[in-house]
């Protein structure tokens, strides 16, 4: 009985950390997403005024 | 090349959003709502999520220095972007991004170095995220461009900043909530008398039998006089319900 209740909580807590990694992983591949979707976001919208040192002829 | 500053930017914004996300998971440690979900998942999987998001946003901020580093145009050394005031180029935008650069790597190496560190310099430097993160909003503030397209760019940075205000305003509210009930001037402070019956009130004990006195009922004299006041009086026992003891008060802590 103490045994099975030992497993089930080394269990839940290779379960908990799986959690973590999973929940890691999400957010990372959610967060790169968003990069690449500002990015296209500002590359769409962005004009010679948003960028730096640089001339709307050269921006052209 | 231009590609390349869109890249940064983006990568800005993001690191921008991943410590709001981190600032605002800090600060629901250890309230009701992490309480609340600790029947859910443990406490340490809330912990353990915040520290991996703080280092996948120093991930993401060393993309975007390493980013602008390399972006011809800009002419941006290294030392601009660690030491602030030493940009000539876009000198406040680029110093503000300095300030709030370091103090991140402040609160990563104590965080890494945390077991070397006393608990107190830990946390102090660890609250400094606080200072780090309207530093880092001021830098994407004073970055973006308001004459150009892009400035619905500002919504990060906003979106960052309600959650961290959010998180905040819950962490009060809660602490506020759990400790309505004790007076200021009481929180931690007991009568061990009072305990003691509060305690056997709570876990249905027996009182403690040296506090009963048995006060044996004596027939009344017929007195010729006017009533002594000895009959008038009473004697009764405290119960769980006695009136709080004014405790002195407690010396100040240094």
């Amino acid at each position: 009985m103490a045994s099975g209740g030992r497993s089930a909580k080394v269990a839940q807590h290779e379960q908990n950390k799986r959690t973590i990694v999973e929940l890691t992983a999400w957010i990372t591949v959610a967060a790169a997403m968003l990069v690449v979707g500002l990015h296209a976001g500002i590359s769409a919208s962005s004009t010679a005024a948003d960028v730096p040192r640089v001339t709307t002829a050269e921006y052209r | 090349m231009i590609e390349l500053w869109n890249v940064s930017r983006a990568l800005g914004l993001v690191s921008l959003l991943l410590m709001g996300v981190v600032l605002a998971l800090g600060a629901l440690h250890n309230t009701s709502m992490s309480r609340a979900t600790a029947k859910a998942m443990p406490r340490f999987v809330l912990v353990a999520l915040h520290r991996n998001l703080a280092l996948i946003t120093v991930v993401f901020v060393a993309l975007h220095v390493v980013a602008v580093l390399v972006t011809p145009y800009l002419p941006l050394r290294w030392f601009h972007v660690v030491v602030p005031g030493t940009a000539s180029f876009n000198p406040w935008p680029v110093g503000l991004g300095a300030v709030a650069l370091d103090l991140l790597l402040a609160v990563v190496i104590s965080s890494s170095l945390r077991r070397y560190l006393s608990k107190r310099a830990w946390l102090v430097v660890h609250w400094t995220s606080y200072v780090c993160f309207p530093v880092a909003v001021a830098h994407a503030v004073v970055n973006a461009s308001f004459r150009g397209g892009t400035w619905w760019t500002l919504v990060v940075p906003l979106l960052a900043s309600a959650l961290v205000v959010a998180g905040l305003l819950y962490r009060r509210a809660s602490r506020r909530r759990a400790a309505a009930d004790v007076p200021l001037a009481d929180r931690g402070r007991t009568d061990p008398a009072e305990a003691r019956r509060a305690a056997d009130h709570a876990t249905g004990a027996q009182p403690v039998v040296r506090e009963m006195r048995v006060v044996p009922r004596t027939a009344p004299a017929p007195a010729p006089g006017p009533p002594a006041e000895d009959e008038a009086r009473t004697e009764t026992l405290g119960g769980p319900e006695a009136p709080t003891v004014a405790l002195p008060p407690r010396p100040r802590r240094r």
